[in-house]
């Protein structure tokens, strides 16, 4: 397959899978349990775009030099486009074999998560972290085709757009042009607890401590700051708790059969 | 000096002062976007990453809600600008805060802060 790689048998290029997919390809060759999936690869975005109608209208865009105050503008246009253009059919074919393989191995209920993989996400020059948009609870073919294409076109949200631009004030990135996603599609864990662990205690920078934010349901909570989460400090060697502080944590998200239910 | 709130202080624990704006959509960010330098920005629930965009020109961010693993406190990191997630409030009406001058310092613990000048 030349556009979609599994999870498990890929390797971590970010140049193909992005920061994210390439950091989770690692984890899991690391032997930890990441679940399963597939990425759908950059030279499906690139495809995507090269066989647009669109192209040069898409390429015009994405080389306009905008102000601050164009972005919501931009962010619009660029979605339409998106909109307007096709996923080509290789494409499609190559993610409805991988989704109907992991349907096979784990049942019809399988619920996915829809996750961006930018080239410029998760890496040591950035974190674009919550810049670019996940669509949880995916639970048919083509609700993964519309998600995957929301996930593209996340990568230019008003938000991103002011990032980059931010970023290019910085000589960091030069174009928008530059901007390329991988889409990782990913079984859904029906969660009762979910956290974030830092392998280091990012509140005080020390390397002998871990931490972890933790709380009921989706971690989606956490990310997105709706909720205080608990906070946990561990040392490192010994697992040891150093500090524990139970969060408010007033709104949890459940997966409850196919639907996301807020309490 | 009256001290208006304290969290958990996620980042950098350098002393900051600066102006307050609350932030609420990404417009506010838009308008911001030019005179964001020295400004500290308070978020509560709702568009918290919209604030990254700025986030090299603040001297300091405030989330309501949050913790350190909240994209908010990771880019903020990024940036090396102090970050007070979680913070409670000692006082009530928050966006009448806008434009008041203030501090955020840091206990030597994990705790944030932050003082109206």
């Amino acid at each position: 397959m030349s556009y979609v790689g599994f999870l498990t048998r890929a390797n971590p290029i970010p140049t193909l899978f992005g920061g994210k997919g390439s950091n989770l390809i690692n984890l899991i060759k690391m032997g930890i349990n990441v679940p399963d999936g597939f990425i759908v690869n950059i030279k499906a975005y690139n495809k995507f775009l090269e066989e647009s109608p669109l192209k040069n209208q898409i390429l015009r865009t994405l080389s306009t030099n905008y102000k601050p105050k164009d972005v919501l503008d931009l962010s619009t246009k660029i979605k339409n486009l998106f909109l307007e253009t096709k996923i080509p059919v290789e494409i499609v074919n190559e993610i409805k074999r991988a989704f109907y393989k992991l349907r096979k191995k784990f049942g019809r209920k399988i619920s996915l998560s829809v996750r961006s993989s930018a080239n410029i996400e998760d890496l040591k020059e950035f974190s674009f972290s919550g810049q670019a948009e996940s669509y949880l609870n995916n639970n048919t073919f083509e609700e993964i085709l519309e998600s995957l294409k929301n996930c593209w076109i996340s990568l230019y949200s008003p938000q991103s757009l002011l990032y980059i631009l931010q970023m290019k004030k910085n000589n960091k990135i030069a174009s928008l042009k530059s901007l390329r996603m991988a889409v990782i599609i990913q079984k859904m864990v029906n969660s009762q607890v979910s956290g974030v662990l830092f392998t280091a205690n990012v509140l005080n920078n020390a390397l002998n401590q871990m931490l972890i934010n933790s709380t009921w349901g989706l971690g989606e909570t956490i990310t997105n700051n709706i909720i205080i989460p608990d906070l946990m400090i561990l040392n490192k060697d010994k697992f040891a708790i150093l500090k524990n502080v139970i969060g408010k944590k007033e709104k949890n998200l459940f997966l409850i059969r196919t639907d996301l239910l807020q309490f | 000096m009256e001290k208006i709130g304290e969290g958990l202080s996620c980042s950098s624990k350098s002393e900051v002062i600066g102006k307050l704006v609350y932030i609420k959509t990404v417009e506010d960010v838009i308008n911001l976007f030019d005179t964001a330098t020295g400004k500290i920005c308070i978020v509560d629930d709702a568009g918290i990453t919209t604030l990254s965009p700025i986030l090299s020109e603040l001297v300091g961010t405030i989330c309501t809600t949050g913790s350190a693993g909240s994209h908010l406190a990771i880019v903020s990191r990024e940036f090396a600008i102090p970050c007070i997630m979680g913070i409670k409030f000692l006082i009530i009406d928050i966006p009448s805060l806008n434009g008041k001058k203030a501090k955020i310092v840091h206990d030597g613990e994990d705790n944030g802060i932050l003082y109206l000048l």
